[in-house]
């Protein structure tokens, strides 16, 4: 498995193309954390870390497809179990270091701009890792499914509206509509989130399994 | 010392192809060439040799080890070369080597930089710079670097010059002075395999029509071009297959040495690898 997850890091890091957009993804988004100090803003940067976080899979999709790497990869003294594994251990790598940072970025927001307070940002954060593990498992499915050109365009379109709901609820919740200002039990919510999340990601785990045993049956 | 592989009664069904009851054994220290026509099913049972893909069978060993139950021990001591699949083309080859220490128990790292040396491979650049050449002198260096026992090449050659293919055939000689090491090359070119091959297997429409030693082909298989009288006075089961032509027939024939005392002025040439698949593909059989 260890050689997986270093050919898939590899993909990712090791050729220009793919490093340059993670650079590019996150410099940006640091870039309008240092300049936007808004509440509106500090959400926004935190589900876009999200985004970032489960992209590992479409670099080293384009790069096996490319190659047919799978056909060479299963000859390898590795079964098709450790294979799937080994790439799902790496999406919750992503995750962590993701999180992470949108955690940093909390602690800008809260400490150093003090935009909102802590118990204020702290559901915005909470949701996006609950995000970060809903788009990573939807990813990992498309990707698998229609490969990495109509995946692409799938997670565009999946990006796209999830941009334009995150306005949409913004603008909801400040009128009242919907949230804490329309009397919801947030934290409620939060909690049944969360196991959702999780549970997404793991039936999303066992179908690229059963998917990839099937390719190579 | 134990066979290279032994397949007892693997069947692999698609809806179009079914690869039938194939059972076969290839001996440690030999090269078997795998022949047969495009689409006769070489590189399905490869995929099911290999575990690439699923298959039914008695009993896939490779090594002594069961394919079903000792999968990644069956797999530590193998290494497979295909033509259409690779390395991703983003890596180096040094990065390649990185990825395979991570695989392979019996990785020897600095093996691979000694190939690399050899085959004249730039360390750092990336694959997708490569020629098809370099490429698989790549794949090669690769597949010897975690001291495989047995080598299991699926059209490896194809597309290569004469030139790098003998360079080829050199690499695979020299991995076959061990006694417990073994080939298994299914190929197109049957000139190659004349130069290497101690066993042919043949497999047409998916069936397994033959396994011989590559003596028993060289020794026995000739071809006969007569007209009908004497094609008439041949033994059936001394002929494997024949072809009518405007005036004459060609006959595949199968022990030359009992027909040349039968008939002494017959014109025989000895029949090659490649004269006997078109005859089994394109002539037809004694009824």
């Amino acid at each position: 498995m260890k050689g997986i997850i270093f050919k898939d890091l590899y993909d990712n890091f090791g050729v220009w193309k793919n490093l340059a957009s993670y650079i590019f993804c996150f410099g940006i988004i640091l870039l309008v954390s240092l300049f936007s100090r808004s509440e509106y803003f500090y959400g926004l940067m935190v589900f876009m870390t999200a985004l970032g976080g489960s992209a590992a899979i479409e670099s080293s999709t384009e790069q096996d497809e490319l190659s047919n790497f799978n056909r060479l990869l299963i000859t390898f003294p590795v079964t098709k179990t450790e294979i799937i594994r080994a790439k799902y251990i790496l999406a919750l790598c992503f995750l962590g270091v993701a999180n992470v940072f949108s955690f940093l970025i909390l602690l800008l927001y809260v400490y150093a701009y003090r935009a909102l307070t802590f118990t204020q940002a702290l559901p915005y954060w909470l949701i996006g890792v609950c995000a970060s593990l809903i788009l990573t498992a939807f990813s990992y499915v498309i990707y698998s499914v229609f490969g990495k050109r109509r995946g692409t365009i799938f997670y565009c379109i999946i990006v796209a509206l999830l941009a334009c709901a995150y306005g949409a609820l913004w603008s909801l919740s400040r009128i009242g509509m919907i949230g804490a200002a329309a009397g919801w039990n947030v934290p409620v919510i939060l909690g049944i989130s969360f196991p959702v999340s999780v549970l997404l990601f793991f039936l999303s785990y066992v179908f690229v399994m059963w998917l990839y045993k099937k390719r190579y049956a | 010392m134990e066979n290279a592989i032994q397949v007892r009664n693997l069947t692999k069904k698609y809806k179009d192809f079914t690869l039938d009851n194939i059972s076969f054994t290839l001996p440690s220290g030999t090269v078997m060439g795998l022949i047969g026509e495009n689409g006769a099913g070489k590189s399905t049972l490869i995929n099911a040799i290999l575990g690439v893909s699923d298959a039914e069978y008695d009993q896939v060993a490779l090594l002594g080890h069961d394919l079903r139950t000792q999968t990644k021990l069956a797999k530590e001591d193998v290494a497979a070369i295909f033509s259409d699949s690779h390395y991703d083309y983003g890596m180096t080859p040094l990065a390649v080597g990185e990825m395979l220490s991570r695989f392979f128990r019996n990785w020897d790292q600095q093996k691979y930089l000694g190939y690399l040396k050899r085959f004249h491979l730039p360390e750092k650049k990336r694959l997708k710079k490569f020629s098809t050449g370099m490429r698989v002198k790549l794949e090669f260096a690769a597949a010897l670097s975690h001291n495989p026992k047995l080598l299991i090449l699926d059209e490896a050659t194809s597309g290569l010059d004469p030139v790098f293919r003998d360079e080829i055939l050199d690499i695979l000689r020299e991995f076959t002075e061990e006694e417990d090491h073994a080939v298994l090359m299914s190929s197109h070119i049957t000139s190659d395999l004349d130069k290497i091959a101690d066993y042919i297997a043949y497999l047409h429409e998916g069936k397994l029509l033959f396994v011989k030693t590559y003596d028993d082909i060289r020794d026995n298989y000739g071809i006969i071009t007569c007209g009908r009288q004497l094609f008439d006075a041949l033994s059936r089961d001394d002929i494997s297959a024949y072809r009518k032509e405007a005036y004459s027939y060609k006959i595949l024939v199968n022990d030359r040495a009992k027909l040349r005392r039968i008939f002494p002025d017959i014109e025989m040439v000895p029949a090659s690898v490649e004269d006997i698949m078109l005859f089994y593909v394109k002539g037809e059989k004694v009824k």
